[in-house]
């Protein structure tokens, strides 16, 4: 499975669960909520186990996180 | 400069642009409006609501993210002489119509995601529609609409005959029997908190406050009216900026912030995972948080990162806005209670014992009664609720003060200050906001095949709680669970949304009959660490 499949299914299964008119592929994931301050930690998590990188501190930014195309960045231009 | 009484909250905002026009009155980002500039929108809401039909006494719904353009709004709406009832921008279209129903809202103010969102759902909340100039209104959702910039309305006189005893708005928290409940605040209620929050906490025509709580969470008061009573500004902190520390840090440092206020959960991942050491932090003179108790290793954090900064524990319930605060001067060893404080001036608090007698001495708990003018008239059109909650004074027989039981247990201690003794029924913070597990119970029932629910709330220093519905199938049935959340997600605005949902045949009881709450909170904690 690629980067953004993998990140697709976490969302949609973890964080998506109480928002069921989100639309996880393109939509924003930070205005609707679905990412908020519990959510970012556990896909933080999922990441750094999942792909075997290391997201800073300094990284945790509302822009690296907006999309599901920004994450899918994120954590490719770590991976590659 | 304090006031004289005939300001009335929106008027704080003519004063101040009577005094400078052209200090900075709002910000968020790269958008700034001056007193005078805000002064003008306000203006030109309160005639467009007007020519759109809103007449003093109406309550005005208001459903957009936060941004510049919302705050004169509100202010626009008070100026018409209407209330504003402002509605959780994350909450589900369900609630929306539920409130503005219930409160007999005729004309809505709707924006951005939310009035998105209502446009997806097709159904009709408001009789008018009012949305910002660069929005279309969407058909389906009320029975006319319009752009706030073509209402006109230009030659709308003031409205006259305004008191303090107006309606000023109304903020909806959750209730036990399944449905939200709106507490009343009148003008004069507001600015008697206003007023005194502004003088105790030093407030002045230099200061930036953060705005970080919704408008419909009763913290903003002090960042939109205290503000304006200052004639300081307002930063906003954009909605979407909230999960990200290292961002919020970024707006305190670089605004730059000199007055915080905010429930401790947003404060203690800032102090976690926000970089402080990196950032200049030299301008934030004071801090406080209300909602919560402040956990205390990341109450050590901020006081390190600002070691000059005043930090005041703030205590207070929507329904008698903040009541008591404590300046903390020095930080209780872990397990030892961070005090509630003492009393505002203009307040007075009681601490009743279980055998109806008020509670003088030190360490014995009781319920906190809020005594004095800040406190509501109590909960819009809901006169069981109403008499519930806000009674006659226990001591003194035909005072005609108001005075508000909070349903929190406090008790004394030995320096006369209050603390905090937890609640005394099934009622916890989820970031700051109350929530009722009742009420998440309740709604969880009408799903078809729920014999019963209950819902565990474990605490978390970043959010307060987290929240585990447990579910019993009746017998023979199964419950869908996404069945189930869909039904939550309709009803319940986000933060009252469980994490997990455990589907049980029975649930366990305790030798009396109840359910056994303390081995379900068990339970809960394990299932949320397991991942």
């Amino acid at each position: 499975m690629d980067i953004r499949t993998q990140l697709l299914a976490f969302i949609q299964g973890e964080l998506a669960k109480n928002a069921p008119d989100v639309d996880v592929a393109s939509d924003s994931l930070v205005e609707t909520g679905v990412i908020d301050s519990v959510g970012i930690l556990k896909l933080v998590t999922f990441i750094e186990k999942t792909f075997s990188v290391k997201i800073g501190d300094d990284e945790l930014l509302p822009e690296n996180f907006d999309t599901l195309d920004d994450v899918t960045r994120l954590v490719a231009d770590k991976a590659g | 400069m304090y006031l004289q009484p005939a300001f009335l909250l929106d008027q704080l905002v003519a004063r101040a642009a009577a005094h400078d026009p052209d200090a900075p009155a709002v910000c968020m980002e790269a958008q700034r409006l001056t007193y005078g500039e805000l002064e003008a929108r306000v203006q030109a809401v309160a005639a467009g609501l007007a020519s759109a039909g809103v007449r003093p006494g109406d309550r005005v719904g208001l459903y957009m993210p936060k941004h510049p353009e919302a705050v004169a709004a509100l202010l626009g709406i008070l100026r018409a002489g209407a209330a504003y009832v402002p509605v959780d921008p994350q909450a589900p279209v369900e609630r929306v119509r539920f409130i503005l129903e219930h409160c007999g809202v005729k004309v809505l103010f709707a924006g951005g995601r939310p009035l998105k969102q209502l446009a997806a759902a097709g159904k009709r909340v408001a009789d008018t529609l009012v949305v910002p100039d660069d929005c279309t209104v969407p058909t389906g959702v009320a029975g006319g609409g319009c752009r706030l910039g073509a209402l006109g309305g230009a030659d709308v006189a003031p409205v006259a005959g305004r008191t303090e005893d107006d309606l000023a708005y109304v903020l909806y928290t959750s209730g036990s029997t399944g449905l939200p409940k709106g507490v009343a605040i009148t003008h004069g209620q507001s600015l008697a908190f206003v007023r005194t929050a502004t003088e105790i906490f030093g407030l002045h025509a230099g200061d930036t406050l953060a705005s970080h709580a919704p408008f419909n969470f009763d913290l903003s008061i002090i960042d939109l009216f205290c503000t304006f009573l200052a004639g300081a500004q307002v930063a906003l902190l954009p909605e979407a900026w909230l999960g990200f520390p290292a961002k919020v840090a970024d707006f305190i440092a670089q605004t730059p912030i000199t007055v915080w206020n905010s429930v401790p959960s947003a404060l203690v991942g800032v102090v976690n995972r926000g970089q402080l050491e990196a950032k200049d932090l030299s301008r934030l003179r004071l801090i406080m948080f209300a909602g919560e108790p402040f956990p205390l290793p990341a109450l050590r954090g901020l006081r390190a990162a600002v070691p000059e900064a005043t930090l005041l524990n703030v205590y207070g319930q929507t329904e008698a806005n903040s009541s008591t605060y404590h300046r903390i001067d020095e930080i209780p060893a872990d397990g030892q209670p961070l005090p509630i404080g003492r009393p505002f001036p203009n307040y007075d608090v009681l601490v009743m014992g279980d055998d109806g007698r008020a509670v003088t001495e030190p360490g014995v708990p009781g319920e906190l009664y809020v005594v004095g003018p800040a406190v509501a008239s109590g909960y819009y059109a809901d006169p069981e609720r109403t008499a519930a909650a806000f009674v006659q004074h226990p001591l003194r027989p035909g005072c005609r003060q108001p005075v508000y039981r909070t349903g929190d247990r406090a008790a004394w201690d030995e320096a006369g200050r209050l603390v905090f003794k937890g609640r005394a029924d099934h009622a916890v913070k989820v970031r700051g906001f109350r929530v009722e597990l009742a009420e998440i119970e309740s709604v969880a029932r009408q799903v078809t095949g729920v014999a019963d629910a209950c819902a565990a709330a474990v605490p978390e220093d970043e959010v307060g709680h987290r929240l585990v519905l447990f579910v019993a199938e009746a017998p023979g049935q199964h419950v869908d669970e996404e069945g189930l959340r869909h039904h939550l997600a309709e009803i319940l605005p986000k933060y009252m949304r469980p994490e997990r949902v455990a589907l049980r045949a029975s649930l366990p009881r305790t030798t009396t009959g109840k359910v056994d709450r303390p081995s379900l909170n068990r339970e809960a904690k394990a299932l949320l660490t397991e991942g």
